[in-house]
């Protein structure tokens, strides 16, 4: 597009204004419509409003909006993504996307999922059920480990590790896209009988712009006498979700 | 409104009708302006900008802003809503989704103290707190955590739920659907030794919640004799962005 404007005719009396002055001046409001100084035939830049405070425009209908603060490089843009067919506003910082707003539900959460894993004395064991995929848009990302809505009063719902003294501490962890890569680590806790868990939260402060997988891995842990022990998540679900 | 530009001139030396059709094109800037082909007498949409990248207006005055996705379904309204809460909200094929107000949507309920005394009958719940919330169909997260309270030094402040019951399990519901169930059946000891203790934070999300009036519960089922005591809680719902 055009960023400036090279000429702008001032019509005088005793003087034909002529045909091609006209066109000109004409011109400036036809494609791109730029702010026009008022005292010389150039373009301006952050000195003009579109209305006024007492004489506003009704609507503006446009695709994006881009706001730039007092550098070029500083600058925000809100647009309709016109890519995801489901609709999304995003706002972007010097052109990375830094918000999505959906106009639905922006948790991603997994189905309910159960599994018991026999404590391995070293390694990690994978829950099932647990992985969830999200895009961060460079803030952290979290986590809530909940249970899910069924109902029963014959065994516990939630987390629970039995055990009683320690060789090593049993872990909760969260990986992100492969086993080594461990975004929070919840463990160590030292009880020695059976240790219910209704919930807990997970920070990935290091989401960056990515689209990442994350699931949940687990260590029981294991006993002065090498015995390892089970950890149960029953009816429990995953969630993450976008810090805003 | 004019949805359309029918006619801009272009003018020649020596032609007739001058001042007609300098009006005619000043015409096109007066009440509602759209944007205007550069090559032929139309408007056009989706091709045009209000200002450029390094040339920006100062401010915009506008009452709303239509922004348009792929489709011209896809359509999402940025206004200033006219309501009692001041708010600016973000419309998507006019219904309201966002709503950025002075305060956030939340809802939340304290309880100073409440004794939940045991049942030997299943399911028989007892609501603590109700926190109603309306929303704009997104998820909502529920929170039990220690309320505020002035602390006397001299004195011991519980601020959780604090039980030596081995039979304990809480319920977070949404009107009649249960969203959360926890049940602790030995929270305290595997081996029937009771132990006092407490439980300070209670997190969840409703992942089904739909746009509209909603009420939040929360509600305890203490299985045995002993009693649970729920002491300076507070219960907070807030819609997510």
């Amino acid at each position: 597009m055009s960023e400036t404007v090279t000429s702008f005719y001032s019509f005088r009396n005793g003087r034909p204004a002529r045909s091609s002055e006209m066109n000109t001046n004409f011109i400036n409001f036809k494609g791109d419509v730029l702010p026009i100084n008022t005292d010389t035939e150039t373009s301006s830049h952050q000195t003009h409003n579109v209305g006024s405070s007492d004489y506003r425009w009704t609507g503006l209908y446009c695709n994006n909006f881009y706001f730039t603060a007092n550098t070029l490089t500083n600058n925000f843009q809100i647009e309709a993504n016109r890519i995801d067919t489901t609709g999304s506003l995003k706002i972007l910082y010097s052109s990375v996307e830094s918000y999505n707003l959906r106009p639905y539900k922006n948790v991603t959460c997994t189905a309910v999922f159960s599994q018991s894993i026999v404590g391995a004395t070293s390694g990690w064991g994978l829950i099932s059920g647990s992985t969830l995929t999200i895009q961060a848009h460079g803030r952290p990302v979290a986590f809530l480990i909940f249970p899910g809505p069924a109902e029963t009063t014959s065994s516990f719902y939630g987390i629970t590790m039995h055990t009683t003294t320690f060789a090593t501490p049993p872990q909760i962890v969260i990986f992100k896209n492969t086993i080594t890569s461990i975004v929070s680590n919840f463990g160590g806790f030292a009880v020695s009988q059976n240790y219910r868990i209704p919930c807990s939260r997970f920070i990935d402060s290091t989401a960056g712009n990515t689209l990442s997988t994350y699931f949940i891995g687990v260590k029981p842990g294991e006993n002065t006498e090498g015995s390892s022990y089970t950890f149960i998540f029953r009816n429990m679900i995953l969630c993450a979700y976008d810090w805003v | 409104m004019a949805n359309t530009v029918t006619s801009f001139h272009t003018f020649y030396p020596s032609t007739s009708g001058f001042a007609v059709q300098i009006l005619n094109n000043f015409y096109n800037f007066r009440g509602d302006r759209i944007p205007i082909h550069t090559a032929t007498a139309s408007s056009t949409t989706g091709t045009y900008d209000i200002g450029a990248q390094t040339k920006n207006w100062n401010v915009g005055y506008f009452s709303f802003a239509d922004m348009v996705g792929d489709t011209t379904t896809n359509l999402w309204r940025i206004t200033a809503a006219s309501e009692t809460l001041p708010s600016l909200m973000v419309l998507y094929n006019s219904t309201t989704k966002y709503k950025f107000s002075k305060t956030p949507n939340w809802s939340f309920n304290t309880v100073t103290s409440q004794t939940i005394n045991g049942t030997t009958t299943n399911n028989s719940f007892t609501t603590i707190f109700t926190a109603s919330i309306t929303t704009y169909g997104r998820n909502v997260f529920i929170s039990l955590l220690p309320a505020f309270r002035s602390v006397d030094p001299t004195t011991t402040e519980l601020t959780s739920i604090y039980t030596n019951s081995t039979s304990l399990a809480y319920r977070i519901s949404r009107d009649s659907q249960t969203i959360s169930y926890f049940y602790a059946q030995d929270l305290i000891s595997g081996s029937g030794t009771t132990i006092s203790t407490s439980l300070p934070f209670l997190d969840a999300i409703d992942n089904s919640v739909t746009a509209g009036g909603h009420t939040y519960r929360f509600e305890i089922y203490n299985g045995i004799s002993n009693t649970v005591l729920v002491e300076n809680m507070r219960m907070v719902v807030r819609e997510m962005v």
